[in-house]
């Protein structure tokens, strides 16, 4: 990275976070030894690193019950306020429901695919499912969460809001690319109606 | 809990399957309808139904049940909701033998089971006193009278009620809901049949000085509130695999539709716009199955979780008969809005069974009272 002929140039995401580069190599001599794999033998690595990059995506949906979050309905108590015991707003608890009995069924869904698995029967037309609503899912979480934070879900930096208020602005934004990454919503659609449904092209 | 079919249960489902395709499909509802049939469904088929067992599923060995279970009345249920038959089993074979299975004396049960199970006696279950479901808001009055009781008050949307043999009446009494059963004789009721929008068979009833002895109490006085807490969970997973039924059926026979129907020399199954929308169909289909066979795994189990999975069941198969219903009239086009062709029933029936038992406003507050919010 410290060859003269090598210059990235960080690009700043919507979230603020700069995890991609522009990186231009103009001239830049390298020896033989360091040749990874073999010459004009790349895309096939690379290929098979991408692949790990949608399996990683379509993980997202399972994470939401991962223990180091709060559920959404103790978020919502917690912003909201409560009334014998239930989220005050009755529209927001509503709303509230809907995501959570949306996530548990499609946690629902992923579960009966893995007894399917175990029990022999060869994967069949569901996991064609997984990658397009665990992603659509995750973001639905977040607009949720901006929904019942209210203003203290958008703040951007400094005081007035706590590290997780803070940290959740900058997620909602980094989640939007759940849909677009590792194959976008649209093409999972395309994919369930060419392999699952036979529509013709 | 698994969410996978038993082997007897795949075996249930597959007879359940070609039983209806056979013996009921959709030509069977629109002569029922077209006849204005006073029954409302056919009886000689209710007795198949019998001999096949299914009525005896919810109802144990001791009265001529099997015991079989919600899990496997479930996919009889959602078999008949792919031809959309009209039969009994909500209103008997599932609600009708919960109740007394669950509440009734020994008596009570030697009465009616054992008829009910034969597909000789229907039961109706008289709740509803508004336009929405609301099982805790019942005005009818039962008062004491000698050793009886005296009923008075109105029922409405009674499912099979103008038909039924028996109704399971919920009444207010002095300490709670109380459950009563009336035969369908008792001086003093009336019974007027509603034409509902998707053909099946629903009632409001009057009950004026109806007077019923002590021995009419089903279950605990003042104690019918969990009884029906329980059993009504129950019929909003039941109707759930019945509505499944359906919007796969009326899913599949859209996505045929796209493949066979061209427009400008090509099938309009080929147009994205379409494409996506059919997926998303499959999405919620499949995603609705996984809530109902949760459900009635956990009710079969009694899981502590079996009460908010059934309304999780009841709220997604409202939401996807709701769309496959509707997608399936707009791309159908034209034809879809004739009485001719068959896609306007399943829409029709959708819009009846998402308000039975609880719309999905009413399961979203259910589960999440149940969930603690």
């Amino acid at each position: 990275m410290n060859d003269p002929g090598v210059r990235p140039r960080p690009i700043r995401l919507i979230s603020g976070a700069s995890v991609f580069c522009e990186t231009f190599i103009e001239n830049v001599r390298v020896p033989a030894g360091n040749l990874v794999g073999q010459l004009n033998k790349g895309w096939t690595i690379a290929k098979r690193l991408l692949e790990h990059e949608r399996k990683g995506i379509g993980g997202i949906g399972a994470r939401q019950s991962a223990k180091f979050e709060r559920p959404i309905e103790a978020v919502a108590k917690h912003y909201a306020g409560t009334v014998d015991g239930r989220i005050a707003d009755p529209v927001l608890r509503d709303h509230v429901a809907a995501f959570s009995m949306d996530s548990h069924a499609f946690q629902l869904t992923r579960r009966r695919a893995a007894e399917e698995a175990e029990a022999g029967t060869p994967p069949g037309p569901l996991s064609a499912m997984f990658k397009y609503q665990a992603t659509e899912l995750n973001k639905r979480r977040y607009e949720m969460l901006l929904e019942v934070e209210g203003f203290q879900g958008l703040g951007w930096e400094g005081d007035g809001f706590t590290e997780d208020e803070l940290r959740l602005t900058r997620e909602w934004l980094r989640s939007k690319a759940n849909t677009i990454e590792g194959g976008t919503s649209e093409v999972q659609l395309n994919i369930i109606a060419k392999r699952v449904l036979n529509l013709p092209d | 809990m698994s969410m996978l079919l038993s082997s007897e249960a795949q075996m249930v489902r597959d007879t359940a399957l070609d039983f209806f395709r056979e013996r009921s499909p959709i030509t069977a509802l629109r002569k029922l309808r077209d006849d204005n049939d006073p029954v409302g469904f056919s009886r000689p088929l209710w007795r198949e139904m019998a001999e096949l067992g299914w009525t005896g599923f919810l109802v144990s060995e001791d009265y001529g049940g099997s015991a079989f279970g919600i899990g496997g009345l479930a996919q009889v249920m959602e078999a008949a909701g792919r031809t959309l038959a009209a039969t009994p089993l909500l209103s008997t074979a599932l609600l009708g033998a919960s109740l007394l299975s669950l509440a009734g004396s020994e008596d009570q049960k030697a009465d009616i089971l054992p008829a009910l199970v034969a597909g000789e006696h229907l039961v109706a279950l008289a709740l509803e006193e508004g336009s929405r479901h609301a099982p805790t808001q019942i005005g009818l009055l039962a008062e004491r009278d000698g050793s009886g009781y005296r009923l008075n008050g109105r029922k409405t949307f009674v499912l099979d009620g103008h038909v039924a043999d028996t109704l399971i009446v919920a009444a207010k009494t002095a300490g709670g809901i109380t459950l009563f059963l009336v035969p369908a004789d008792a001086v003093g009721l009336t019974r007027t049949r509603l034409t509902m929008v998707d053909s099946r068979n629903a009632a409001n009833l009057t009950l004026q000085h109806v007077q019923v002895g002590a021995d009419a109490v089903l279950g605990p006085l003042d104690g019918g509130g969990a009884i029906l807490d329980s059993v009504l969970d129950r019929a909003r997973a039941g109707l759930a695999a019945e509505m499944l039924g359906s919007a796969h059926e009326a899913f599949e026979r859209t996505v045929q539709y796209l493949k066979d129907r061209k427009q400008f020399g090509v099938a309009i199954g080929s147009f994205q716009a379409l494409k996506h929308r059919a997926a998303q169909m499959f999405c919620e289909v499949e995603i609705s199955r996984s809530a109902i066979l949760a459900a009635v795994s956990a009710l079969d189990t009694k899981g502590n979780d079996a009460a908010a999975l059934a309304s999780l069941a009841k709220a997604k198969a409202n939401e996807t008969l709701f769309l496959c219903g509707n997608e399936g009239v707009q791309m159908h086009g034209g034809i879809g809005m004739t009485d001719e062709h068959e896609i306007g029933f399943f829409m029709k029936r959708a819009r009846v069974a998402q308000a039975t038992f609880g719309d999905t406003i009413f399961c979203r507050d259910r589960y999440a009272q149940l969930m603690g919010y």
